[in-house]
C-alpha cells in the first residue's frame, strides 16, 4: 500500500479506504489504546500513526486525554463508519453489518 | 459442506501433464514389455509386437484421476455459487468469513471475484490440450485395433480427432471466454464505484476531492 504525503499540509493524498474503514470499524464498539487499535486494523506503526493523525485531523477519531490516551471514534466518525460500511456494502451486494456501540 | 483447494486450475494443468505422462509411459512400456505374438503360416513366420493390455489403464489413470479432481472442483464450485455467475451474490461471504470485520469481507469478495477470472484463464489452456491428447490417443488405438495400417491414421484419422475435438470444445471455449468478460465487468464496476465512494468520502469528510 503506498501513502503519499502532502508536504505542506501533512495530509495524505490518497489514503486507503478500506484502512480507514478498518480504523472506524476496530473502534465502532469502543475506545481502544492504540497498540490494540494498530493490532485489530493490522498496520505497521508508521501506517498507523499516519493514518491516526489524518483521522484525528479530520475530526473523526478524538484521543481521550484522561483514559491512557483511549482513541474513540467522535460523532462524525460514526457518521464516516456509517458511510462507507453502507457505501461498501452496497458495492459489493451485501446485508449491511455496521454496528456502531460503546 | 464439502471443503475445496479452490484451484481448479492446477487440477487442468495436472491433467495436462497426467494425459501427455501416460502418453510416455505407454510408449515407454511398449518398449520395454511388449506383447510378442508369432504366426505362423505355410509361408513362414511373421511375428508382431504389440504393446500389452495393462499399459492402457495404467496410461489412462493419472489423466483420469485428475480430470475428475477438476470436474469434482467445478461441481463444489456451482454447489457453493448457487446459480448465478457474475452477480455480486455469487461472490457474497462464505460461512468461513461470517466471523471476520466486513471491511475484510469486502475485500475477501474482491478478491474472490479476481480469483474466479484467473482461474477460468488459466484452465482453459490445459484443459483443451488435455482433451486434445485424450482423443487422439483414444482414436489411434481404436484404429490400431481395427485397421493395420498405420500411415491411414495420420492422414485421416489423426486430423479428424483434432478437427472434432476442437469443434466439440468450441463451445467450453465461448462459455469461458463469456465467464472471463463477465467477470472482468464485475470488477470494473467494483472498481468504478470504490473510486466514486472514496471521492464522496473525502468530499464529504475531509472538503476535498481525489486527484484524478
Amino acid at each position: 500500500m503506498e501513502v503519499r504525503r502532502n508536504g505542506s499540509t501533512g495530509m495524505m493524498d490518497r489514503p486507503d479506504l478500506f484502512v480507514i474503514g478498518r480504523l472506524l470499524e476496530a473502534l465502532a464498539p469502543g475506545p481502544l489504546l492504540r497498540t490494540q487499535l494498530q493490532q485489530k486494523a493490522g498496520l505497521n506503526y508508521t501506517v498507523f500513526q499516519r493514518y491516526l493523525d489524518f483521522l484525528t485531523r479530520l475530526g473523526l477519531v478524538a484521543i481521550r486525554p484522561t483514559d491512557d490516551g483511549r482513541v474513540e471514534l467522535s460523532a462524525k466518525g460514526v457518521d464516516a463508519y456509517r458511510f462507507l460500511s453502507e457505501g461498501l456494502a452496497r458495492i459489493f451486494g451485501l446485508s449491511n453489518q455496521a454496528k456502531v456501540g460503546g | 459442506m464439502a471443503r475445496r483447494s479452490r484451484r481448479f486450475s492446477w487440477f487442468c494443468w495436472g491433467f495436462l501433464f497426467g494425459v501427455y505422462g501416460g502418453l510416455a509411459l505407454y510408449s515407454v512400456v511398449s518398449i520395454l514389455f511388449p506383447t510378442v505374438t508369432t504366426i505362423y503360416t505355410t509361408n513362414g513366420s511373421m511375428t508382431t509386437y504389440t504393446s500389452p493390455w495393462w499399459s492402457i489403464p495404467v496410461a489412462a489413470i493419472p489423466g483420469i484421476v485428475l480430470i475428475v479432481l477438476a470436474v469434482r472442483e467445478v461441481v463444489l464450485g456451482c454447489y457453493e455459487a448457487g446459480r448465478s455467475t457474475a452477480s455480486p451474490a455469487r461472490f457474497a461471504p462464505d460461512p468461513e468469513g461470517a466471523s471476520t470485520g466486513w471491511t475484510e469481507t469486502v475485500q475477501r469478495c474482491q478478491q474472490r471475484v479476481s480469483h474466479a477470472k484467473s482461474e477460468v484463464e488459466w484452465s482453459f489452456v490445459p484443459l483443451v490440450l488435455g482433451v486434445f491428447g485424450y482423443a487422439e490417443i483414444f482414436a489411434s488405438l481404436v484404429f490400431q485395433l481395427a485397421f493395420p495400417s498405420v500411415g491411414l491414421y495420420y492422414i485421416i484419422l489423426g486430423p479428424a480427432t483434432a478437427l472434432a475435438s476442437l469443434i466439440l470444445l468450441w463451445p467450453l471455449y465461448r462459455r469461458a471466454k463469456r465467464w472471463i468478460s463477465d467477470y472482468q465487468v464485475v470488477l470494473n464496476q467494483q472498481v468504478g464505484e470504490l473510486s466514486k465512494l472514496e471521492a464522496e468520502f473525502l468530499w464529504r469528510f475531509a472538503g476535498t476531492g481525489l486527484p484524478a
